[in-house]
């Protein structure tokens, strides 16, 4: 092992204290500091031979279920269970991962406001939506939508609202992923964004083999043994006690005994319902999620599959929640994770790989990283597939071409579409850098909460419904929702390097969501149209459709 | 200078004599040792080689094999024709003795011999037929492929209408004819078979010196010299007459009696079709139906597009079950129940006979006792079992009271399937989607596939599921156009249904249930969905090719196994006794499958199922 020199880029400021990673200032572009850090070779192999066995695992599982002998054999779908572990590995994202336990470490208790907005996220899907989209036989917000509103304007209207929380859910993945690749492999940030750019596209264009569900469902199993292993071996140091733990943490950390009270990341109310609204209804309107419920038989096992999935992920974020701590006791102060300016390698971000190496040592380090990657990358699949059917099938295909295009030019625009999105990844992946990844998928929440779920519930439960409404709602609960961002903190004093933020909290959704219900509401009520009566009439079908998965002819032939 | 220079190798066998002397005058012989390069890459090669024995290979750039040559094969005639130095290296993989033909030969014959040179610029439809012809110049031509004017005719014998039946009979009696052509009296053209005078004279009991423009049949087919035999064949069939007049430059040119055109039919299609139409006991349609093998076998042998034969072979099988239906079924059975076929059945793709797929719909409130119903259904099996068509594997049979039921009970089946779907469900409703028409009510069958459709209607979620299958196996053809066989049981050959043929077929029948297509076809499916819109005609058109080259490739395995006695491995191809323009069809064919199947998965969103 030879040291060599590697720039990092820091912040000039906040990098030194241990303040939130959002918070950081990160005004100086490239005033990087140079940190003194070994090219860890094994756990570089160790990287490279899991990375290799978990595409290689997956592979295998795909091809057993591929090389079936009956020809029907996937039409029972994959099991409750199987589909509850896929589902778990979906969430089970490098943002839940990595983000929260760095949220944990940087705040201490608060940090389980994401885990815990997160699960609960899980029966609002359940009871609201997904019995409802099974029946209807639809898997797309816009689908739905579109089943009595005129297909044109909602088409548009789906396609901008997924591609926005596409992207900012890219953003967090690829801020992830480069800085595991940075710090593994002593690269420069940028450099590693852009090879992670490039291998997820790679991925992408060529992993078509590559079952999806069976990446995830692996994943999910790896990661989940992952992290048993690491929270194990932290409270194992702690005589498997978690007052010794928080005793030793309370110790360490900075805030002191604040981390164990409330309000250290969240501190006034309308943030944190704000927050909580976000995580619960934007679950509902994320576009690969959705899609998770068709992949088993029926509504039974779908509702299995919700519930071995919440099993999971609750014992997820557990994990989570002890390697977050865990973190704080063994990789805070010590000087082989820590930069020059007191703050960790790599940024809080990397608070749980730093425990791998703490508690395992470089093969487990590796063993975390290859992971952590190889859900990246699965994550980023199933993100991009949604996005580039967003453009191609939305709007390329219904209202570009207005339904006249073959299947061969919807695929190559589909393919465009998934290398300018990775483009976009990694410019704002550079962008974004200090940005805490669990935030950043919190955004992503927000923004799928004030576009896609309240037209997504109001066509299922209101009657009164209209395009114009939908339309007007959606795109006003989108504006608010991303000028909120950019004129909060997050954007404005992060990035845009202003001094104070115009809108003060961080958090939108509370308000783009009471805003797109608002102006849903009102613009339906005031619009008059034929077409509203008519879709008001066609209501009724879709509710019994709905309902009962009888239905009444499609209400709009196309 | 070579003495032997075998010229039915395609496409040498396109020369006209003169051009074949030009060529064996140019002809070279050269041996390469194993490892020898024949073409370097990157250099214009002067010669076509064209093995005579031994094996060669052509390596890409990255080393790769991508194609292989062995006798008879001929190599670079791209690179000839378009005059640039090939990209890939051509060497010989063991001892290679091989026939140069040196460049400018070449190129003159490609230049003067339009069929020559068409056999290198060819499309996948092209080349299917070029193949088609191949195997009726090997000597397997029949009547399928002959013209009418090639079986033999009866002169014309006209007669005028004031003829009476006596001067009749005497004239053909004098003539060695069967049959008269009669001018009518208003000028029309009629026919005076022996036939038309026992009925008039010993049935009608008219008179001698009735005039035969007054018995004669009048309302006649004809068929054009030009015409295929089998048109003439389907025809009399179809009408159940015993000749046809036979046309050329609109003038009578002669008579194709069926007893000719038997004669010159190398198979018993006609006879089957008759032996079934005659049956007056199960017996007698047991007969019938023996007759089927042989008749596939001799109609694939003569090189009829597979279609044709599956669309033949189709029919009798219907006409067998109707008239079983017929002997069997009790009155009320007939009137309050609708026999269907399902499956391959149904779509009309059985080749040969295999399983019997079928079902039994009645109607709602039909009052009929359970144990006539069950009674009538195991006579039904029994007799079709006793006919050797084998009982379906999945017992999607009228015994089973699974496949008996009433319409309404049948919509509720339908619902269990669509909303919880399991493997058994995607199963039927696969079976039920290809259903057809057999006997009884045909109002039934219609009444339910319309619910069926209307169920469906805008339900993409169940279509994303029920499409899944499409992409369940991987297209035996490789990165670098290679055909993948298996590696394990069937070493060496290649699956082709679950390679080729069922892709095709299911999402094909996914689109044709989503878009409410009526036929149940394949070809009708891809020519009704290229109609309207959902494939694009050139892509429907290469699909239909494509799926009618694997059917052809899959009867011929099995009618060759059929011929060993063996039972195994029915959807397997052996790929190593495919010659070098089968392979390239198949690949072409197994390339176009898998761009369906990319556009299926595209459709359906399958990729983010999987």
């Amino acid at each position: 092992m030879k040291p060599i020199t590697t720039r990092v880029l820091a912040a000039a400021a906040g990098a030194s204290s241990l303040c939130l990673p959002a918070l950081a200032h990160a005004a100086g572009a490239l005033e990087g500091e140079v940190v003194q850090r070994d090219t860890n070779v094994t756990a570089i192999i160790m990287f490279f031979i899991f990375v290799v066995a978990t595409m290689g695992i997956t592979y295998w599982a795909a091809r057993q279920t591929k090389s079936a002998k009956d020809f029907y054999a996937a039409g029972g779908g994959i099991t409750g269970f199987q589909n509850g572990m896929a589902i778990a590995g979906d969430y089970m994202s490098a943002a839940s991962f990595l983000g929260i336990s760095a949220l944990v470490f940087a705040s201490g208790f608060d940090g389980l406001i994401y885990s815990i907005g997160f699960l609960v996220g899980w029966p609002v899907i359940l009871f609201l939506v997904a019995e409802r989209l099974r029946n209807l036989g639809k898997f797309t917000f816009a689908d739905v939508a579109s089943f009595r509103l005129e297909q044109k304007p909602i088409r548009i209207l789906a396609a901008c609202g997924t591609l926005t929380v596409v992207a900012l859910y890219l953003i967090a993945q690829m801020v992830g992923a480069g800085k595991l690749i940075q710090i593994l492999f002593g690269l420069d940030y940028i450099i590693a964004v852009f090879i992670v750019g490039a291998l997820m596209i790679t991925y992408v264009m060529f992993g078509g083999m590559l079952a999806t569900t069976w990446v995830q469902i692996i994943k999910a199993i790896l990661l989940l043994s992952g992290a048993t292993f690491m929270a194990v071996m932290v409270m194992w140091n702690y005589g498997f006690s978690f007052e010794n733990l928080f005793t030793a943490a309370t110790e360490v950390h900075d805030k002191g005994m604040a981390i164990m009270a409330p309000g250290g990341l969240v501190s006034n109310p309308v943030d944190a319902i704000s927050l909580g609204l976000a995580l619960m209804f934007g679950t509902a309107g994320l576009p690969h999620i959705l899609m998770r419920f068709f992949t088993v038989g029926d509504a039974k096992e779908a509702r299995k599959s919700v519930f071995y999935a919440t099993g999971f992920i609750g014992y997820f974020y557990i994990l989570t929640f002890v390697i977050g701590f865990g973190a704080i006791v063994l990789v805070l102060g010590k000087p082989e994770f820590m930069t020059g300016e007191g703050g960790l390698i790599g940024g809080d971000n990397m608070a749980a790989i730093h425990l791998a190496e703490a508690v395992g040592g470089d093969f487990f380090l590796g063993f975390i990283s290859a992971v952590a990657f190889a859900t990246i990358l699965a994550v980023v699949a199933g993100l991009t597939l949604a996005g580039a059917s967003a453009v191609s099938h939305d709007l390329y295909a219904s209202v570009f071409r207005k339904g006249r295009c073959t299947e061969q030019q919807e695929i190559r625009v589909s393919k465009i579409t998934t290398v300018c999105l990775g483009v976009v990844a990694i410019i704002l992946g550079i962008a974004f850098e200090k940005q805490n990844i669990a935030f950043m998928v919190g955004l992503a929440f927000a923004i799928a909460a004030s576009v896609n779920f309240p037209i997504l519930f109001l066509s299922m439960f209101w009657k009164g419904l209209t395009t114009k409404g939908a339309l007007y709602g959606g795109f006003i609960g989108l504006i608010v929702a991303v000028t909120l961002v950019v004129l909060g903190p997050t954007v404005w004093v992060a990035i845009f390097g202003f001094e104070e933020a115009i809108y003060p909290s961080k958090y939108p959704a509370l308000w783009s969501i009471s805003a797109a219900f608002l102006a849903t509401f009102l613009i339906s009520k005031m619009d008059q149209s034929e077409g509203g009566k008519n879709e008001a009439i066609l209501f009724e079908d879709q509710y019994v459709r709905s309902q009962t998965g009888i239905g009444a002819e499609g209400a709009s032939s196309h | 200078m070579p003495k032997m220079f075998d010229s039915s190798v395609p496409p040498f066998d396109r020369l006209r004599p003169r051009e074949r002397e030009a060529v064996v005058d140019a002809l070279d012989i050269a041996y390469f040792r194993s490892g020898d390069v024949i073409i370097a890459a990157d250099q214009k090669p002067d010669h076509l080689y064209v093995i005579i024995k031994g094996h060669a290979v052509e390596r890409d750039p990255d080393e790769e094999i991508v194609n292989t040559f062995s006798a008879k094969d001929a190599f670079d005639t791209m690179a000839l024709i378009k005059d640039e130095a090939p990209a890939n290296r051509f060497e010989a993989a063991e001892e290679v003795i091989a026939y140069m033909l040196p460049r400018k030969v070449f190129l003159t014959l490609v230049a003067d011999n339009a069929d020559f040179e068409r056999f290198y610029f060819q499309s996948l439809t092209e080349r299917l037929e070029a193949q088609a012809q191949l195997a009726s110049n090997r000597g397997m031509a029949s009547f399928m492929i002959a013209r009418v004017d090639e079986a033999y005719l009866h002169p014309p014998i006209t007669a005028p209408a004031e003829l009476t039946l006596r001067e009749a009979a005497r004239l053909m009696k004098q003539k060695r004819a069967t049959s008269l052509l009669v001018t009518g009296f208003d000028g029309r053209l009629g026919v005076l078979s022996g036939t038309d005078i026992r009925e008039a004279v010993l049935i009608d009991e008219q008179p001698l010196d009735m005039r035969i423009g007054d018995a004669a049949t009048f309302d006649i087919h004809t068929i054009d010299a030009e015409d295929f035999l089998f048109n003439a064949q389907i025809l009399m069939t179809r009408h159940g007459v015993k000749r046809l007049p036979v046309m050329k430059d609109g003038r009578v040119h002669g008579v194709l009696e069926l007893i000719d055109l038997l004669s010159f039919m190398s198979s018993h299609s006609h006879l089957v079709t008759t032996q079934v139409d005659r049956a007056q006991t199960i017996e007698d349609l047991r007969r019938a139906a023996d007759g089927m093998v042989p008749l596939v076998t001799a109609l694939h042998g003569s090189g009829v597009k597979i279609r044709h034969v599956t669309e033949l072979v189709t029919a009798l099988n219907r006409k067998i079950f109707a008239k079983l239906f017929e002997f069997l079924a009790p009155p009320e059975i007939r009137d309050h129940a609708c026999l269907i076929v399902m499956g391959s059945e149904g779509r009309g793709e059985q080749i040969l006979r295999t399983d019997q797929d079928n079902a039994l719909i009645l109607r709602d409130g039909h009052g009929i006792r359970p144990e006539l119903i069950a009674g009538f259904c195991g006579n039904f099996n029994r007799a079709l079992l006793a006919f050797d068509y084998p009982p379906c594997k999945g017992n999607m049979m009228v015994t089973n009271p699974e496949w008996v039921r009433t319409v309404s009970e049948y919509g509720d089946a339908l619902h269990r399937w669509i909303n919880v779907p399991s493997e058994f469900g995607h199963l039927n409703l696969a079976a039920f989607t290809d259903s057809a028409y057999v006997a009884g009510d045909p109002a039934l069958l219609a009444q339910i596939r319309d619910s069926l459709f209307r169920r469906l209607t805008d339900n993409q979620a169940f279509f994303s599921f029920f499409a899944r299958p499409v992409t369940m196996f991987d297209t035996p053809i490789g990165l670098f156009h290679q055909l993948r066989t298996d590696r394990h049981a069937q070493a060496g050959e290649l699956d082709i249904k679950k390679g080729g043929i069922f892709p095709i077929v299911h999402g094909i029948r996914a689109m044709a249930l989503e878009k409410h297509v009526q036929d149940t076809n394949t070809f009708q499916r891809i020519e009704e969905l290229a109609r309207i819109g959902e494939l694009e005609r050139e892509f429907a058109q290469n699909l239909s090719d494509a799926f009618a080259f694997l059917l052809d490739l899959r009867l011929k395995g099995r009618l060759e196994r059929q011929a060993t006695g063996s039972e195994d491995g029915d959807n397997f191809i052996q790929t190593r006794t495919l010659h070098k323009l089968q392979r390239d069809v198949l690949k072409d064919s197994l390339l176009i499958v898998k761009e369906f199947k990319a556009k299926v998965s595209h459709r359906y969103k399958l990729a983010a199922f999987s």
